[in-house]
């Protein structure tokens, strides 16, 4: 078993990962490694080949593979080292990495510091417990990205996808573009998942028709997907019977739901909000460990991969920090918890004192809201359930906060 | 084609059946229609109960051979590296008027030579043994040899130590007719071409009835009842330490709730007489009444359903005879029907396999125990999933696919889904069995596209052939642009 | 009036999506109503009478473990010739090594715009080995 002293271990080799990585460098971490469990690095976004990745971080509009591209080539100048194919099979409190891959076998990294970006995982069908028969077909829709756009199969020709999401208004579109007919994307909730540029330039351009307060009912096909059966809802998500009608297709794509990946961080034994699904994180993004840090879709799941970045570059910036003993605790300790209409704020912890950007979620599509935090109040024109909010605390705003140790934060409409 | 004996069905039945007869000198040809070992539903789809014997009424054929086979199996599956926990079980009541059933069951096991039996009427002493059980629970019988082990690892362990030992197998091969001649058994007909052999085991499970009605034997019928399973996340393992029963019906043993040897946990089967042989679908009402069911043992489940996985089914061969059909016929010499094995078919089968020996043996079959018979096999080594560190370094030594880790939520390295392959899997579901690559909390979706990857290398086939489960079942039907190019000349 | 169309459109420019009710003649927006931003009323008028899209897919690659590479078009192209843009580019396949900003189809369908790769393969070549 391999043994070695680092001084920043980044788990994850995407677009938080590899920011993170860069930012440690560039701030003066030493001996770097960046881990993979994929045979490159990227993490999702070689698989997102569309566009609209960018728009903030570099002021374009690329496509998925190329904006990773820059932060890859980065890595490289900077000779940070990366282990692909490598899975890390525990983290420990006293922040020992233990990993494996084929070239280096059984390693354990003692790191000084380490950086959680593993990412998230797409729900399954298991766990919607839809009933009707296993057959093959049924792919949640990153697997049918990495399928269709990376490993250049088509999945089906007649499908039918669960969940307007933003990843499933994605595929549909690529099917769509593929020559396969998509029959339907069917929505439990009475308003879409992803964001109306979606909905607009993934459904409508295509004819897509996009079934709200609809949720399919039971997968027919003893080998192959043959038909799924569609029932409209009632307010509680429960079908109501009698509205059932079947849906012939073969291919069945789940778009239902991320989860940040943190089962590496639950048995490290991190706190974890379970608004989130991610760590606790405070404002330089470490965790309730000491010295151990996570950014990207592991603490919460984003919508833009600028704030990725972002968030990735802060968590860097800390472990290095961290690391050159040049990260003196928080001045100040204000736990911020969630109010009305607001699902969760990150970071959970802040200190009033430093110029913080908080990302929201909100519960349900508003106008013209007020957010409040203490003595604070910001206006917005609109906000919906799948673009998170940002809110960047200036200097002149944290004066505003006021002094508690508790800080809820609200969203109120106007009447 | 010719062999000694011909096994029909390559279930758990099959193959440990194949596994005793690999005991003698003997060939034995074991002829599955499915692309691999144990996916017929009775056994893939099982709850994993190696029960302890109350339950079968003695005298009949069920506690003839329930309790041996019990015994037999904690002997076996650590032979052919199979797993095996005994967590013993509570038969739990909740109302004065079950607790004569228990005594009852009691009564019966210690006729059936079932040890250990105990009454528990002490509400503290259950609620120490598991501590989540309904407050209502009064009474319990405790069955300390009852064990849980996994129906497909078994079925598969008992074939690959049956095909050490000499045993073939012929998958995706169905039996069309059994050849006949006066009254001897000649052979069967199949879809890959005629085999000739003097004896012909049947143990094709659900189909058996049409198996034997072949041979000229019509004495039974087989009708399917259906059973649905939910699992729960490894974060339940450790909710309940023993299989949990609520008092049993005339139908069934009822719903229960179980840990499995992998770590989850598992409820159900519920119980649905069916007509369709080849219906396989879950059912809202099916899965409710499971949750129901194990509810009313472990309340706490009702908040948990966020945490199930999966949920699946499968087909009971429920016999109308009321009992396993295990004989052999003069009328038909070398034919020999081992049909109906429901529960606690699993269980008994060690047992049934001797017998079934001994039927061979008495309708003339020469059994010469085989002086280099080798009862044990090493099972697919797990070390990097049980973060055995020190057992994992020298595996990858050997072979460093052992350390590139392709299913992320189960562990299961390269290495490892080689081995199944090697072994047999064809399929996406072949590897999953042997292995558990898929059958995480992602359910496949980080490792199915690396997995049929491999297996489209080490079959050497296009990934557009790799299959689910063999037949139609096929993943990846089109290469990109197929469609647009068809679209094309369409036009 | 005769050869008028109201039409329902909604904005993507910013969350507040403003369901924008749109009058046109021959093609032509006339009246915009229910826009509150001048981006949005641009974005509606390119939307009805000259509308775009990015366009992206993947074009099969010769000679390397990945099948595919992903392209994009250098500007955006006319959202009623996405469909033959698809088309036209299912039929060629391209040899690795490429690398990002490589031309793989040069004024694709006469529009004027020109097809580039969005990833280096390159990369995984080595890994394959």
């Amino acid at each position: 078993m391999i043994e070695e002293n680092v001084d920043v271990t980044v788990i994850g080799g995407g677009a938080a990962g590899l920011a993170a990585a860069i930012h440690a460098k560039e701030t003066g971490a030493e001996r770097l490694t960046v881990l993979d469990r994929n045979g490159e690095l990227g993490g999702i976004l070689p698989q997102c080949i569309h566009t609209g990745f960018g728009l903030h971080h570099f002021r374009e509009n690329l496509t998925g593979p190329e904006y990773i591209a820059r932060f890859i080539e980065r890595v490289r100048s900077l000779k940070v080292e990366c282990k692909l194919d490598t899975m890390v099979l525990r983290v420990t409190p006293e922040k020992e990495v233990v990993a494996v891959n084929s070239l280096d076998g059984l390693m354990t990294l003692k790191s000084r510091a380490i950086v959680l970006a593993m990412g998230c995982r797409e729900r399954p069908r298991g766990a919607l417990r839809i009933p009707g028969t296993r057959p093959a077909g049924i792919f949640t829709a990153g697997t049918a990205q990495r399928l269709m756009d990376v490993e250049g199969y088509m999945l089906g020709k007649r499908i039918v996808i669960l969940g307007s999401g933003d990843v499933g208004l994605i595929m549909a579109r690529r099917f769509a573009m593929e020559g396969a007919k998509v029959e339907a994307v069917v929505e439990i909730m009475p308003y879409p998942g992803g964001l109306s540029r979606n909905l607009v330039q993934c459904l409508e351009d295509f004819q897509i028709p996009l079934l709200l307060e609809h949720t399919v009912t039971f997968v027919h096909g003893a080998d192959r997907v043959e038909a799924v059966t569609i029932a409209k809802v009632d307010e509680g998500g429960s079908p109501i019977s009698g509205t059932e009608r079947m849906i012939p297709c073969d291919t069945l794509i789940l778009s239902v739901g991320l989860i940040p990946e943190n089962e590496l961080s639950e048995a490290a034994g991190i706190v974890l909000d379970p608004a989130t699904g991610g760590p606790v994180v405070n404002e330089r993004m470490e965790t309730s460990i000491p010295g151990i840090f996570a950014c990207g879709n592991v603490v919460h799941v984003h919508d833009l991969v600028d704030y990725v970045t972002e968030m990735g570059e802060l968590a860097g910036e800390s472990a290095a920090n961290y690391t050159l003993g040049k990260l003196p605790p928080l001045a100040g300790k204000i736990v911020l918890k969630v109010g009305q209409n607001v699902r969760y704020v990150v970071p959970q912890v802040i200190s009033g004192e430093e110029p913080v950007a908080l990302f929201l979620r909100v519960r349900r599509p508003m106008r013209n809201v007020k957010v409040k935090i203490g003595n604070l109040t910001m206006p917005i024109r609109a906000v919906r359930p799948p673009e998170t909010v940002v809110l960047r605390l200036t200097e002149k705003r944290l004066a505003t906060l006021g002094k508690e140790k508790e800080l809820t934060v609200n969203i109120e409409e106007e009447p | 084609m010719r062999a000694d004996v011909v096994i029909v069905g390559a279930g758990i039945v099959g193959s440990t059946i194949a596994r005793e007869l690999s005991k003698y000198d003997l060939e034995v040809l074991v002829v599955e229609r499915e692309p691999d070992v144990a996916f017929g539903s009775p056994t893939k789809a099982n709850t994993g109960i190696i029960h302890a014997g109350y339950d079968d009424k003695p005298g009949t054929v069920k506690a003839e051979h329930c309790s041996r086979g019990n015994s037999l199996w904690h002997k076996i599956a650590p032979e052919v590296g199979a797993p095996l926990k005994e967590t013993g079980s509570l038969v739990v009541t909740m109302k004065e008027e079950e607790v004569p059933v228990l005594k009852e069951l009691k009564g019966r096991g210690e006729k059936n030579g079932v040890p250990g039996l105990e009454i528990i009427d002490d509400p503290e002493r259950l609620l120490e043994m598991e501590p989540h059980l309904n407050r209502k629970a009064i009474a319990a019988l405790y069955a300390p040899t009852a064990a849980i082990t996994s129906p497909y690892d078994l079925a598969m362990a008992m074939m690959e130590n049956a095909v050490q030992n000499g045993v073939e197998i012929l998958l995706e091969t169905e039996v069309t007719g059994v050849m006949v001649k006066g009254a001897e058994t000649r052979g069967v007909r199949t879809s890959r071409g005629g085999i000739e052999a003097d004896c012909v085991v049947n143990a094709a499970g659900l189909w058996a009835d049409r198996l034997s009605a072949m041979a000229g034997i019509n004495r039974f019928t087989i009708h399917p009842r259906k059973g649905e399973y939910c699992i729960f996340d490894k974060k339940l393992g450790s909710l309940v330490h023993h299989v949990l029963f609520p008092a049993p019906t005339p139908i069934s043993k009822g719903i229960v709730v179980t840990p499995t040897v992998d770590g989850n946990l598992l409820i159900g089967p519920n119980a649905q007489n069916m007509e369709d042989k080849e219906d396989m679908t879950t059912t809202s009402g099916g899965l409710a009444e499971v949750f129901t069911g194990a509810s009313q043992l472990i309340p706490s489940l009702e908040e948990k359903r966020h945490m199930v996985i999966t949920n699946f089914c499968g087909l009971r061969p429920e016999p109308n005879t009321q009992d396993f059909v295990i004989e052999a016929y003069k009328e038909v010499r070398g034919f020999i029907n081992v049909a109906g094995m429901k529960s606690p078919g699993l269980t008994a089968v060690p047992s049934v396999a001797q017998k079934v020996a001994a039927l061979l043996r008495e309708s003339g079959l020469e059994l010469r125990e085989k002086e280099k018979f080798n009862p044990r096999r090493k099972p697919i080594d797990r070390s990097i999933r049980e973060l055995n560190l020190s057992k994992a370094e020298g595996l990858i030594n050997q072979d460093a696919r052992h350390g590139h880790v392709i299913c992320r939520c189960e562990h299961v390295t390269e290495g490892e889904i080689l081995n199944a392959i090697k072994w047999g899997a064809s399929t996406l579901d072949g590897v999953k069995f042997r292995t558990r690559a898929g059958m995480g909390r992602c359910q496949g979706g980080f490792c199915t596209p690396h997995i049929i990857k491999i297996l489209a290398r080490e079959l050497g086939i296009p990934a557009e052939r790799v299959t689910k489960r063999g037949g139609k079942s096929r993943l990846l039907p089109y290469r990109v642009k197929d469609l647009l190019l068809r679209g094309e000349s369409d036009d | 009036m005769r050869g008028e169309e109201r039409r329902k459109v909604t904005c993507i420019i910013c969350p507040l999506g403003c369901d924008a009710t749109v009058t046109i003649r021959n093609g032509r927006v006339i009246k915009v109503e229910n826009i509150e931003c001048p981006r949005g009323e641009d974005y509606i008028l390119k939307e009805i009478e000259a509308p775009t899209r990015d366009f992206f897919t993947t074009v099969r690659v010769r000679g390397v473990g990945v099948p595919v590479c992903p392209v994009r078009a250098t500007q955006p192209v006319p959202k009623e010739k996405l469909s033959d843009c698809s088309k036209e580019l299912a039929k060629i396949v391209v040899d690795a090594p490429i690398k990002i900003g490589d031309v793989i189809a040069e004024n694709l369908l006469g529009l004027g715009i020109d097809i580039i790769a969005t990833r280096n393969l390159e990369q995984i070549e080595k890994k394959e080995n």
